[in-house]
């Protein structure tokens, strides 16, 4: 018969609970499928065409004109994103039961109902305002979409407690809200990148970098935390 | 002698044993974990590893759900509210007689702490 001292058995415990921990944790795997989904989104903003007017004009987005300069097909990119976050969603699910069944400590439930609420928030922006989209919503330019994904990762990071994740949460929230109110291009312009003026033949990109400032923080972090997870298994083998 | 219990006295005869504390640590992570989990996690046998639980479950302080994952049957064990309150009463009577073992030890006296057994 061994004894253990109460500090020992609490260091045990303390090291236990890490370690379910850890195996429960999954969230690599949406940050990189709405990585992914946010990267198959950017043909949907990449304007058709830019009118000269609006290139002459520098691209002033006060002008209420310039909102509508890009032509972009929001409810195309509406109707691209209902679906994507439905999918999304359930994929998700899909992903932590799985998960759950393969490993062991499964907290699908509680994932189902942030990911229930994620395909509500989106049916609401996204699908309500459809087809008025532009007009309910002016100042949107189809980045909003970035928000309800920051929401349903504010629900997975309470789910998951994880340190890493809600510091991944911050990182991706900071971005979206970036790219719904100042705009990446704008900070990209004060970088001196500037589509207008000296490169008019990339005017009709300028709305990409609201996507893709975003879908690179999902991935990258997605890959940083899902990589060493998939070499540890491998390693299991 | 007067004042307040030692806090051994807070301790559960149930819950105090180390692996049956251990499955409780690891179930009250997720909605519930699969028994070949907590085997291989504790490092236990099947047949000793059904002892405590029936032990934990006869006790309330966790439930038993069988079922199949595809065609292999599968046991999953989830905490009861009752085991939560349990496993946080348990580590604070744990973490307060570490605090006073160590206090006891600042002031140059030992104080008797009552080790965890391990009859496996």
């Amino acid at each position: 018969m061994s004894e253990t001292s109460p500090a020992e058995l609490l260091e045990e415990m303390t090291a236990l609970r890490r370690r379910a921990r850890a195996d429960r944790h999954g969230f690599w795997f949406p940050l990189v499928l709405f990585g992914v989904l946010m990267l198959a989104a950017a043909p949907l903003y990449i304007a058709h065409e830019v009118p000269a007017e609006s290139v002459a004009a520098g691209g002033d987005v006060a002008d209420s004109r310039n909102l509508y300069a890009f032509q972009l097909n929001l409810v195309r990119a509406g109707r691209y994103w209902l679906a994507a976050l439905i999918i999304g969603g359930l994929l998700t699910v899909w992903w932590y039961r799985r998960r759950g069944r393969r490993i062991g400590p499964q907290s699908a439930g509680a994932v189902a109902v942030v990911t229930a609420a994620l395909a509500v928030a989106a049916a609401a922006i996204v699908g309500i305002t459809g087809l008025r989209w532009i007009i309910v919503w002016p100042f949107d330019r189809g980045y909003s979409v970035t928000l309800v994904i920051a929401v349903g990762l504010i629900g997975l990071a309470l789910v998951e407690r994880s340190a890493g994740l809600t510091v991944i949460t911050v990182l991706y929230t900071g971005a979206a809200v970036l790219a719904n109110t100042y705009n990446v291009e704008n900070v990209l312009f004060d970088l001196g990148w500037d589509p207008f003026i000296a490169h008019p033949d990339q005017a009709r990109f300028t709305p990409l970098p609201n996507l893709l400032l975003p879908a690179l923080v999902l991935l990258l972090a997605g890959a940083a935390t899902g990589l060493p997870t998939l070499a540890r298994r491998l390693r299991q083998r | 002698m007067t004042g307040k219990p030692h806090p051994t006295a807070a301790l559960d005869e149930v819950v105090h044993q180390r692996h049956r504390l251990g499955i409780l640590t690891i179930v009250a992570e997720a909605d519930r974990v699969e028994f070949g989990y907590l085997r291989e996690t504790l490092d236990l046998t099947p047949g000793n590893l059904s002892r405590h639980v029936t032990v934990l479950e006869q006790a309330g302080l966790i439930e038993i759900e069988k079922g199949y994952a595809g065609r292999r049957p599968r046991t999953w064990v989830h905490v009861t509210r009752a085991g939560r309150h349990a496993l946080t009463a348990e580590l604070a009577a744990l973490a307060q007689l570490v605090a006073d073992h160590r206090a006891a030890g600042d002031n140059g006296s030992s104080a008797p702490a009552r080790p965890a057994t391990d009859p496996s």
